[in-house]
């Protein structure tokens, strides 16, 4: 089930937690995701759309930290789509989990994920989808290739 | 965005009709007319050559068989000519000679009548391939039209269905911080009235044409829309001014319909002014090509629209409002009801100044100024 993750109390010693950048142009989405992320104990930043998406991605390459360790982004967001983003960035992101959102997806944007190495979660989805979706894909990421 | 429907030209079936039911007598008649001037000058070959237009003219609208037939007769009135011009003159026959030249004739007219059928074969075949392209071209524009539909609606549902979702399990099991409860429940029901509104203006969307029209007059309805509107408008720093002619402009619509084109514009121009600023509101008479329009223009000083976007303005769920904001489909709603009203909508735009939405309705010749109430 891996309820157990939902279990931990957010701590205020947040500073030994995995995080997680979430970029979606739906405020109820993050809040939403937010909530369920923080329940499986990570710390969560968010970006409104494209543009704080990269300018997120941007610092993260400046600064070389290893958190946050998953980025989840909206295919579909204003001024710049996800995947153009996370596509520019490839390279800060190696060694880090994506998981996409999106309601739509088509075999153009699922063969790009692919190619980036990230997972697809179509919408809707469930808790348990999403928190499974999360675990994998950081699975994946920190075993070596 | 709406495919202009083209059935086969009426005065192009019109013409076809025409010369079906007429070739027959035309081109008799004709031959008939050539074979007297034939005897009168001689049976000069160039003239006995004049044969070949009726035969044409029957062999295009008539087929082969009627193109033989007339080469048939053609030949053996041109050799009954000769013979009685020679007769008439006194003049020797040569039974050989009269063979050969309207033996000559005839094969000339049955090749006159197999290419020209070959011809007709042609130009039929390529009208109908034509029409086939026009077939599937427009199928897919219907596909595309319905798969842009499907994509607008998952992607519009999708995100509140998955807020909803979520939101809903995390209080289920328990999960939400009891303080959040509260805050997940307002979440899912906000985000359902969302979704029935997008399914409302949908429906809307779906269920346009056939309304009941009467004689309205264009600047009641105006006013009485922008009364509406105005409470947003001043909350938003927006001014929005209407500015109408003298003499009322009276056509028949659907009042309630194109009080909702003009709401989806003047809301779009309120929206498009985040600082605020001047929104017109105008009516007034023009004449397109001749015909007399009348232009409800709304105009706003607003963020305009990206030369990339003006083509997609009207489109179903196309929208560059922020969530929440827009749906997309106002100015598709608004498109297709002017549409149906037999007008249509245009817009004006420059990136960072503004833009102009007007809106053309024909008008009929004559518009009495006699006001029946609204």
């Amino acid at each position: 089930m891996g309820d157990e993750a939902f279990h931990q109390a957010p701590t205020p010693e947040a500073r030994r937690r995995p995080s997680v950048l979430i970029a979606d142009d739906s405020a109820e989405q993050r809040w939403t995701l937010r909530l369920a992320l923080s329940m499986m104990g990570f710390d969560v930043r968010e970006a409104a759309d494209g543009r704080e998406l990269f300018w997120a991605l941007e610092e993260l390459s400046r600064v070389g930290s290893p958190e946050p360790s998953l980025v989840i982004a909206d295919v579909y967001m204003p001024s710049y789509d996800g995947l153009e983003v996370l596509e520019a960035w490839k390279d800060t992101m190696a060694g880090r989990a994506v998981i996409f959102i999106t309601a739509f997806p088509d075999s153009v944007v699922s063969r790009r994920i692919e190619s980036l190495g990230a997972e697809l979660l179509p919408k809707p989805f469930s808790l348990r989808a999403f928190s499974e979706c999360v675990r994998s894909s950081l699975r994946r990421a920190r075993a070596p290739s | 965005m709406r495919a202009e429907l083209a059935p086969a030209r009426p005065s192009a079936v019109v013409i076809e009709r025409l010369n079906r039911t007429t070739a027959v007598p035309l081109a008799l008649v004709a031959s008939l007319l050539i074979g007297l001037g034939d005897f009168a000058t001689g049976v000069e070959v160039a003239f006995t050559l004049l044969y070949i237009f009726p035969i044409a003219l029957g062999t295009w609208f008539r087929g082969r068989a009627f193109g033989n037939t007339l080469a048939a007769i053609s030949a053996v009135l041109s050799a009954a000519d000769e013979l009685a011009w020679r007769v008439q003159h006194h003049m020797h026959l040569h039974p050989w000679s009269m063979l050969w030249n309207h033996g000559g004739s005839l094969g000339i007219f049955v090749l006159c009548v197999e290419v020209l059928r070959r011809l007709r074969a042609y130009v039929e075949s390529e009208r109908q391939s034509r029409q086939l392209a026009v077939e599937q071209l427009r199928h897919a524009e219907r596909l595309n039209v319905i798969g842009k539909l499907a994509a607008g609606i998952a992607h519009e549902l999708g995100t509140p269905l998955n807020v909803i979702a979520t939101n809903a399990e995390l209080v289920d099991a328990e999960q939400a911080p009891p303080e959040l409860v509260h805050r997940c429940c307002r979440l899912i029901i906000d985000q359902s009235e969302r979704m029935a509104s997008i399914i409302r203006q949908l429906l809307d969307f779906g269920r346009r044409g056939g309304s009941d029209r009467q004689s309205t007059d264009l600047g009641a309805v105006i006013e009485s829309t922008v009364r509406l509107l105005e409470p947003l408008a001043r909350k938003r720093h927006v001014e929005l001014t209407v500015a109408l002619p003298k003499e009322p402009i009276i056509v028949s619509v659907n009042h309630l319909e194109l009080g909702q084109v003009l709401s989806n514009l003047a809301l779009n121009a309120v929206q498009a002014m985040p600082k605020g600023g001047r929104s017109l509101v105008e009516l007034r008479r023009d004449s397109e090509r001749g015909h007399p329009v009348a232009v409800l223009s709304v105009s706003d000083e607003g963020t305009g629209i990206r030369p990339e976007d003006v083509p997609r303005v009207f489109d179903p769920f196309f929208t560059t409002k922020g969530v929440g904001e827009g749906t997309g489909l106002g100015l598709a709603v608004a498109y297709g009801i002017v549409a149906d009203h037999g007008g249509r909508v245009s817009v004006a735009t420059e990136w960072g100044r503004g833009s102009r939405f007007d809106v053309i309705l024909p008008l009929p010749y004559k518009t009495s100024a006699t006001l029946p109430t609204v």
